[in-house]
Parts: C-alpha cells; structure tokens; sequence
C-alpha cells in the first residue's frame, strides 16, 4: 500500500512499576494513510493516549517500556529507532498537540520563542528569521496582530489563542503527520468548533495525515474518515465513519453512541442519560475471555472463557466481539 | 508601574521593619545578664561610687525606654555612637569589618548555588539511580552537622593532621604579603571557612532543586518540549530548571537570615575577622552600642536580601508583577 503513511503492528505498551504490569496497550493494529484522518475513541484508561505517545517514544520513562511490535513511519520502525533519530522526527515529521493548552506552554518563555526553537531546531533557520517565521505561523493559525503575540507569554494568551499557538508549533516544520490529543477536550464548545475548522483547513491545504484521539464521538463524525474504537488497551471496533454511525456492532460501541445526549428527539421520562454500567477493567488484573464482560449487555458463556479475535464483518468494518465471528 | 517605583516603596518599607526590630532588640539585649559596666570592672571589685560613676557615664541609670528613645533619636542623626569596649565609633567598627563578611558570604554563595543547582539536576535527571542516591546521602549529612562542628572537623583534618591550609584569620600577619600575593594568601586562608559555609548550604539549594524540578519535569509543557524533537540537555536546562528555580530562589531569599547565622558561627570558629566575630566579641563584653549597631546592620542586610530575591523572582518569573 503506497498511501499509507503510519503503520501500528501488534503494538504492546506495558508499565512496570513495583513489580506489577500495567499493560496499557495490548496489541493495536492501525493504520493511517495519506491526508487521512483516523479517530481514535476511547474513555479515560483505554489506552489511547499511550498509543499515541509510543509513536513518538514519549512514554514516561523509565517505567513505560514498548514491549512488542513495530511502527512504522515512512519505512522507518520508530519502535526500534534510535533516540537521535526519534528527536529528529519529532516536531518535524510527527508532532503532537495535547489536551491542555492551558499548561502545554512554558509558562517563562515568550510564545515567539516556544515556536522559533522548533524551526531553527530542525530547518537551522537563524534566529531573526526563525522569529519572522514564527510570525507568519501565528498569522496562519489565525491569531490576530501576531507581531505583538510572539513578544507574549502564554498566561497573556486565552485557552483558545493558546491552543492555536500549539498548533503553530506542531506544524510549524510542515510535518506529515499531526497525533491531536484530545485536542479540543479542554475548550469551550464555540472555541472547540473554531479549532476543529482550522485543523481541517490547515489539512486541505497541506494533506497531512491526523490521528485524533477523543472520547467525543461528536468530534469524530466532523472531522474522521475512520474510527478505531479502544477498550482496555485493545481495538474493540474499528470502521469508515458512515459504517459505525450507521451500525455499530461492538456492545461497547453501541453504549458509546446511545450515551450522546439527542437535541432531535425529546429526553426520557426520567431525564438520566443512558450510560455504560460499570467501570473499565484493572489493568493489572484483567479477566480471561472478553476485556468488556462485566459491563456488556450481552455477554454469554464463551465471552468468559476466550478472548474474541479482531475479525472482519464487511471490507471496512472490523470487530472483537463473538457475536460478530464467524 | 515602574521598577523604580517599586524600589522606592520597598526601600521606604524598610523603616517600619528597621525601627521594629531595632526596638525588640534593644529590649531583649538590655534583658540579658550582665551589663558593660560588670564587664569592664571585671574581677577588680571597684566600689559602689565607681560603679554608680560608670552606670550614669553610659546613661544606664535611666528607665529602659528613655534609653531607646535617645538611641532611636541618635540612630536617626546618622550617630551609632561609641563602643563601650574599644571607645571607637561603631560605624567604623562595622564598615571596617564588612568587607570581611561580604567577601565569605558571596563566595558561599556563589559556591553553593552554582554546585547546589548542578548537582541537583544530575540527581533529577535520573532519580533513585545510584548517582542520586549517592548526592542524597551526601547532601542530607552536611546539613544534619552543625556549621561549627563541621568547621572543626576541617579544621583538624585539613589544618591539624594534613596542615595544607591555614585554620585561623584572614592574612598570614607575619609574611605581610602586599599586592597579588596579598589576593592569594586571602584565597588560601578563605579555602575552609568558605567549604564549611558552601557543605551547609549547598545541601538545602541541592534538595530544593532536585524536588522542584522533578515536579517541574512532570508537567505537560516538559512532555511538549519532549515531543519537539528538543535534546534532553536542551528540555532539562531551558524548559524545566527555570521553572524549577522559582521556589529555590525564594528559599534562598528566605534564608538569608540563616546564612548570616552560619557567619557569626563560622567567623568565630575560623578567627574570621568580620561582623560575625565582632558580633560574638561584642555579646561577651555586653557593649551595647556595638550590639545595637551589629543588628540595624543585619537587618539591613536580610532587607536587602528580601529585596534581591523579589527582583529575581520578577526576573525569572513573567507572571509576576511590581506592585
């Protein structure tokens, strides 16, 4: 496949601290092609987020430790690459925005700075012209007079607008591919909705590649073409939009989507919103069989006893659910 | 406002705080056993008339707050008066010290600072790792040993056992070196005071340091410094210590007082002559007005002190404002 541009294998992310194991990622299997953009959906724990940071090799150190599987940028495995390789693919030809903009910023450098360190980092700019540049990156992000902004520092700067500067950080070296970490999760909902539609215009313009992690499915249905959906470190489901909007299969997906709250229909008698029982499994101490179980309402006998494999159902739409195989 | 501004209104904030602790101090010196005239009659036993001569002579027959009021109204002309025990003018007492001191504690300073902050990030960057382990127990036994003590150990080691360096003053008196050797023999008789300072509070900075900055080094901007491709040198020196830095310029600040504590001790260990052998000296011989001069000037000191540390902080810290 000549478009895709990241590809997971079998990816395992383990923590060990005192003597026990948090296998946080048990197996991801993804991959993004070109332009695209691919949600990534999963509640707190799932494992979403340490896929992410073990693309980048970003995972706290030295407990968290890739134990298996390869990624593969560019016909580069980053699983195994070496530390100066890594440092020069981040920021440059991967970057990553996070969930907090409010303290993703060094709050005692000027946000000029915070993003010409970047360009003089991996394009050797000067630099005078690596502030210049930082500029036009402020302009492009859509951040007003950005001659004065770039002299700022971020406690000067509102959630949104400091947003907006770690976007111009991230794509400031014109990377290939933007991991966006629950980008929006921390703003305002109008804010949210300004930020999503410069990160669109920003990817016509310039064809790179995003992973999106959210637990809003809201977002995903704007802004992806897939959906992987994860539960306990595993992919549960994993579909084109139109197909998991349509009919999602996995019973933890379909408690995702009946837990939206409707402005289309009027709310139930008792006004609860319908929500998955529960909590996500210890990851310390995961039970035989089917990570989602205890909380499915469907479970039957076999769930208990063996895992479900990640099967197709149609050319686009893999699941992990017996119900689904064979 | 203006950093000017703001320098003046501190600056006139110090004259409450001079006079309060000026007044505190009065009391507390003039409550203590003894008084000048015991010591300057001694064993001798001189009798009652000379005694009641000597005590009127200093104005000490007068109820204690006449007595503060007259030395508040001469500290104000700019008179610190005369030392009982030398008969010289205090402020000359003091300023002829001075340099003594300021040259011991700047150096401390500027050697337990620079080893305090390095040694706290080589613990940071890999904690619980042997070389951290090995910083820790090293930095937490010269701050449990009192200043003094520590001072005699080297001492003996170094001075008595090994004799390299020299144990008691500031020049070597009988050489009477001049010119760049003067410089020399100054540095080589400072070696010990200045390491027995630097041991004690090298420790405090180092802690500070390594704790700040492991907080620091959790926050989402050091992962976001991380994940621009930054060297690790790079995330640790420009991303986190400055951040780290805050607290431990505060604490500094604060213990400004404490610095100058270690100074008496370590001056009168080490024959040092500065402030803090005069500030002993002048306890024994209860000479009030050298006792009383000796405090205006360190709580100037520790205002000054407070005063370098809130600039610094507005330095290092945008967020922080004059107001």
């Amino acid at each position: 496949m000549d478009d895709v541009l990241l590809n997971i294998e079998d990816l395992h992310t383990y923590f060990f601290v005192d003597d026990k194991v948090a296998k946080s990622v048990r197996g991801v299997d993804l991959s993004i092609g070109r332009g695209e953009t691919l949600g990534l959906v999963g509640e707190s724990g799932s494992g979403k987020s340490v896929t992410a940071q073990s693309i980048l090799r970003l995972i706290q150190q030295p407990a968290g430790r890739i134990v298996q599987g390869r990624i593969v940028f560019e016909g580069t495995d980053l699983a195994s690459a070496g530390e100066e390789e890594m440092r020069r693919i981040r920021g440059n030809r991967i970057s990553m925005i996070f969930q907090e903009p409010m303290t993703s910023l060094n709050p005692v450098l000027r946000i000029g700075e915070q993003i010409a360190e970047v360009v003089r980092l991996h394009r050797g700019l000067p630099p005078r012209e690596a502030l210049v540049y930082a500029t036009d990156m402020l302009a492009k992000v859509g951040i007003a007079d950005p001659a004065r902004r770039i002299a700022q520092f971020p406690h000067e700067l509102s959630g949104g607008m400091r947003q907006r500067v770690m976007i111009a950080i991230a794509l400031a070296c014109g990377p290939r591919m933007l991991i966006a970490d629950e980008p929006t999760t921390a703003l305002d909902v109008t804010i949210q909705a300004q930020i999503l539609e410069l990160m669109r215009s920003l990817q016509r313009d310039s064809g790179i590649s995003i992973l999106l992690i959210t637990h809003d499915l809201g977002v995903v249905a704007e802004m992806a073409q897939r959906v992987a959906v994860m539960y306990a470190g595993q992919i549960v489901e994993h579909a084109d939009v139109a197909s998991l909007f349509e009919q999602p299969l996995h019973p933890y997906t379909e408690g995702l989507m009946a837990s939206i709250p409707r402005m289309d229909e009027p709310p139930s008698p008792d006004r609860i919103l319908p929500a998955i029982a529960g909590m996500v499994p210890n990851i310390h101490d995961l039970p035989a069989g089917c990570a989602f179980q205890d909380r499915c309402p469907k479970v039957h006998e076999r769930c208990r006893l063996e895992e479900p494999p990640l099967s197709p159902v149609g050319t686009t739409h893999d699941v992990r659910c017996w119900l689904h195989v064979g | 406002m203006t950093v000017g501004f703001y320098l003046l209104q501190r600056l006139l904030y110090t004259v409450p705080l001079l006079l309060g602790a000026v007044t505190i101090v009065f009391v507390l010196v003039h409550l203590a056993p003894g008084n000048p005239v015991d010591y300057i009659i001694g064993e001798s036993g001189a009798d009652k008339e000379m005694i009641a001569r000597l005590t009127a002579e200093m104005g000490l027959d007068r109820p204690l707050y006449i007595q503060l009021l007259r030395y508040l109204g001469q500290v104000a002309s700019g008179n610190l008066g005369y030392s009982f025990a030398s008969n010289t003018p205090v402020l000359e007492l003091i300023l002829d010290r001075l340099p003594a001191t300021l040259l011991l504690m700047a150096s401390q300073l500027v050697f337990s600072i620079s080893l305090g902050v390095t040694l706290g990030v080589l613990s940071a960057r890999r904690p619980n790792s042997l070389l951290d382990n090995t910083i820790t127990v090293f930095s937490l036994a010269s701050f449990a040993i009192p200043v003094f003590w520590l001072g005699q150990l080297l001492i003996l080691g170094f001075g008595y056992y090994l004799d390299w360096l020299p144990i008691q003053g500031m020049v070597n008196l009988r050489a009477g070196y001049t010119g760049f050797d003067h410089v020399l023999d100054v540095a080589h008789h400072m070696i010990l005071p200045v390491l027995t300072l630097t041991l004690y509070n090298l420790a405090l900075i180092l802690r500070l340091t390594r704790g700040s900055l492991l907080e620091v080094v959790g926050q989402e901007y050091i992962k976001v410094a991380r994940s621009k491709g930054l060297a690790e040198n790079t995330v640790m020196i420009k991303h986190a210590l400055r951040n780290a830095l805050l607290p431990v310029v505060t604490v500094i600040g604060l213990e400004f007082r404490a610095l100058i504590a270690g100074a008496v001790l370590t001056e009168t260990v080490f024959a040092w002559p500065g402030l803090g052998r005069l500030t002993f000296d002048a306890i024994n011989a209860r000479d009030y007005p050298l006792l009383m001069g000796m405090f205006i000037f360190i709580s100037l000191l520790v205002a000054i002190g407070n005063l370098v540390t809130d600039l610094l902080y507005a330095l290092l810290d945008p967020r922080i404002r004059y107001q």
